[in-house]
């Protein structure tokens, strides 16, 4: 009731309440790591429903703006890397009836002849035999370039005898990955919704983040798409599927939980307003 | 053909994306669960007999350092024995044994085996059945390179005091965490299994494996369910689902913590795993269809936790079959990733679910209040590459070979400790 004092047994045991977890300082003395847990409370369900969902709504509502940048990039960037490419627009039927433009390029796919099949496979079993040189510390970097190998063997393996066309031009390359990017994209806020913002952060730097990796994002997936033109075009498709598999929604992923994980070192907002001050030497 | 090759990856994806669930809700659980720590921190009590038996086969490098920090324990002398089992070494081990029972005698007795079958289990049957001592009724059992803190074996022991308690496990904390990559990348994941993944289990009232290397059982349950078997290479997950088959609880301190060495050497990380996923299969061709009859006493959700952690290593072949088909379907044609929906599905895999277990590491860590360490996040990816191949290979083999019955032998992790390291005085591991 306004203007009513509170009961004093009630504000005594409050005081104590607050006693007994102060620490050296004034600081509070936190429960042993085994026991901790973080709390849950309604402001904490409000800014993760509101930034999960507010992030996704952000995104969408900036689609019209990644698209014309993203068109920027593949025209800009077909003139800088000289590729023989034609760059165009597609429409891409998003949910609710709505629709995208994407960039959309128009390649002859150059397909593998004998010579370079020959130096693929010779390349291969270069990459091969260095993944057998690396020193034992490295054996990570050894397994990911045999695991490389592996998935060239079978392009080898499928220009060298399958009787059938390869399935894949430049042109459905491109969609997929820009496509798969887009989707990548929305999912940023809501996975951060229940995987980093119930996290005791400041608000500021949850929002940031989010901002931080659309950004990275929003420019990363077309210049992606667009080294991996240089190389097809370069290369010949024998080189697709590696580049698919292994460096495109595969790179988006790392990229995300590379943030995350920055992200989560960052200093949690009970620790920040706790911090004590140094002590100067008088 | 092509119906069955997306069918097998439907279900590939289906069987990850429930594990996905899985990892999402113990970590959720885990940050904002209530915490089930049954009779943890107790000072004063009538402490039961215990004995601690410690595997050694050729440790020379390490038993010393952990039987001193078991010395130093505050669990009264007169109800405490240590059983060290020298299994044939051919090192120093055995006159370092000899050396500790002399100067401490009725407190430290050896138990020595030059014959039988080989392997861990082997060896705790032997001592668990014929070691002077051995009659305690309560059995802890550490790895040899261990170091417990002072106040450890009565954190262990505190659980049984709960007479369904069958067995206790601890929490493992990595020791030689800056000595590389690897071993920082092994203490991010043993925080996420331990931190989270284990103390979630316990607070949901599911299975919380018994993991073998700090922990222990209670004689009568041992009893109970046979004893050690010999025939198997992790007797301690075996050991948990024949507890639980038998209607005894499985109890996991969080706050129990004990450092160990991690494998510092790929090769040597590599042998482990491998033996793990072996060890773990074999209790899934063992105890899946007991636990599936689904015993009265377990709930339904237990049988389903149960399932799933015995089918934590098949998981990697699945993956990898699921990675197989997915090559060849896009080699046919078959644009999985054609249709928005699609994509979405395919997404949603990718990131939501392959992002769960850096979800629960993550919040490990910070749970522990070591943040800095997460920003190592990435480089779990390299990680779970190496360990995919292994428990694949390791599986694969393993079906090639079932129906040849080798000889068990000690499989053990390398030691790397430099002899010099000294033990604090009054044991390691205080926080």
């Amino acid at each position: 009731m306004p203007g009513k004092a509170a009961d004093p047994a009630l504000q005594q045991a409050n005081r104590l309440e607050a006693l007994r977890i102060r620490g050296h300082r004034g600081g509070i003395i936190r429960p042993h790591r085994s026991m901790a847990g973080i709390p849950w409370t309604a402001w904490r369900f409000l800014t993760t429903v509101v930034l999960g969902l507010g992030g996704l709504a952000g995104y969408v509502a900036l689609l019209p703006w990644i698209s014309r940048l993203w068109q920027l990039i593949f025209e800009r960037g077909q003139a800088y890397l000289a590729l023989p490419i034609q760059v165009s627009q597609q429409q891409l039927a998003l949910p609710a009836g709505w629709q995208l433009t994407i960039p959309a390029v128009t390649a002859v796919t150059p397909i593998p002849d004998n010579r370079v099949l020959m130096i693929a496979g010779m390349a291969s079993l270069g990459v091969l035999l260095l993944s057998f040189l690396l020193p034992q510390r490295l054996t990570p970097l050894r397994y990911f370039l045999r695991l490389m190998v592996l998935i060239q063997a079978t392009a080898l393996l499928y220009f060298w005898g399958s009787p059938e066309p390869f399935p894949y031009r430049i042109a459905d390359h491109v969609y997929i990955l820009l496509t798969a990017g887009l989707v990548v994209m929305a999912l940023v806020p809501l996975l951060l919704g229940f995987t980093l913002h119930v996290f005791d952060l400041a608000l500021w730097r949850k929002v940031v983040l989010t901002v931080l990796i659309l950004g990275h994002l929003v420019v990363f997936v077309p210049l992606n798409v667009l080294i991996h033109v240089w190389l097809l075009m370069h290369a010949t498709a024998v080189v697709m599927p590696v580049l698919f598999l292994v460096f495109g929604l595969l790179l988006n992923v790392f990229i995300f939980v590379a943030f995350y994980g920055w992200a989560l070192s960052w200093r949690s907002d009970l620790e920040r307003r706790e911090a004590v001050p140094p002590v100067h030497a008088t | 053909m092509i119906s069955l090759l997306v069918a097998v990856l439907y279900v590939v994806v289906g069987v990850m994306l429930v594990y996905t669930m899985r990892h999402y809700l113990f970590t959720l659980n885990r940050l904002f669960g209530r915490h089930r720590q049954p009779y943890v921190d107790i000072g004063a009590a009538g402490w039961p007999r215990v004995a601690v038996f410690i595997p050694c086969h050729n440790e020379e490098k390490v038993i010393g350092h952990m039987l001193d920090a078991l010395l130093a324990c505050d669990y009264p002398s007169e109800s405490f024995v240590l059983i060290p089992i020298d299994d044939r070494s051919r090192d120093g081990t055995r006159r370092i044994l000899e050396d500790y029972a002399a100067r401490f005698p009725g407190r430290v007795r050896p138990f020595y085996r030059t014959g039988g079958t080989g392997g861990k289990a082997a060896a705790l049957r032997d001592a668990s059945e014929q070691a002077p001592g051995s009659d305690a009724p309560i059995h802890l059992v550490f790895d040899a390179d261990y170091l417990p803190g002072r106040g450890l074996v009565k954190q262990l022991v505190g659980p049984f005091f709960d007479p369904e308690t069958g067995a206790v496990m601890g929490r493992v904390v990595p020791l030689n965490v800056s000595k590389s990559l690897l071993t920082r990348l092994l203490d991010l994941e043993r925080t996420g299994g331990y931190q989270v993944d284990q103390q979630a289990r316990m607070n949901l009232g599911l299975i919380p494996q018994y993991g073998g290397t700090v922990g222990g059982v209670r004689r009568s349950a041992l009893q109970a369910v046979g004893g050690w078997r010999d025939d198997t290479l992790a007797e301690d997950t075996d050991m948990t689902f024949r507890l639980v088959l038998a209607g005894w609880e499985v109890a996991y301190q969080n706050r129990s913590e004990c450092y160990e060495e991690v494998p510092e050497t790929w090769r040597s990380r590599i042998a482990q795993i491998k033996r793990w996923a072996r060890g773990h299969n074999q209790a899934l061709a063992r105890h899946w269809w007991p636990l599936l009859k689904r015993p009265p006493h377990l709930r339904r959700r237990a049988v389903l936790d149960g399932l799933l952690l015995l089918g934590v290593y098949a998981v990697g072949p699945l993956l990898v079959l699921g990675w197989g088909v997915a090559l060849a379907l896009y080699y046919m044609g078959v644009q999985l990733a054609a249709g928005l929906a699609a994509v979405f599905a395919v997404a949603m895999y990718s990131t939501l679910g392959n992002f769960a277990a850096f979800f629960e590491v993550a919040a490990g860590a910070r749970l522990d209040g070591s943040r800095g360490r997460v920003r190592l996040l990435p480089f779990l990816i390299v990680g779970f590459l190496v360990s995919l191949v292994s428990v694949t290979w390791a599986t694969v083999t393993q079906l090639a070979t079932a129906w040849r019955r080798s000889p068990r032998t000690w499989e053990k992790t390398t030691r790397h400790r430099p002899p010099e390291l000294a033990v604090p005085k009054n044991g390691v591991g205080e926080q």
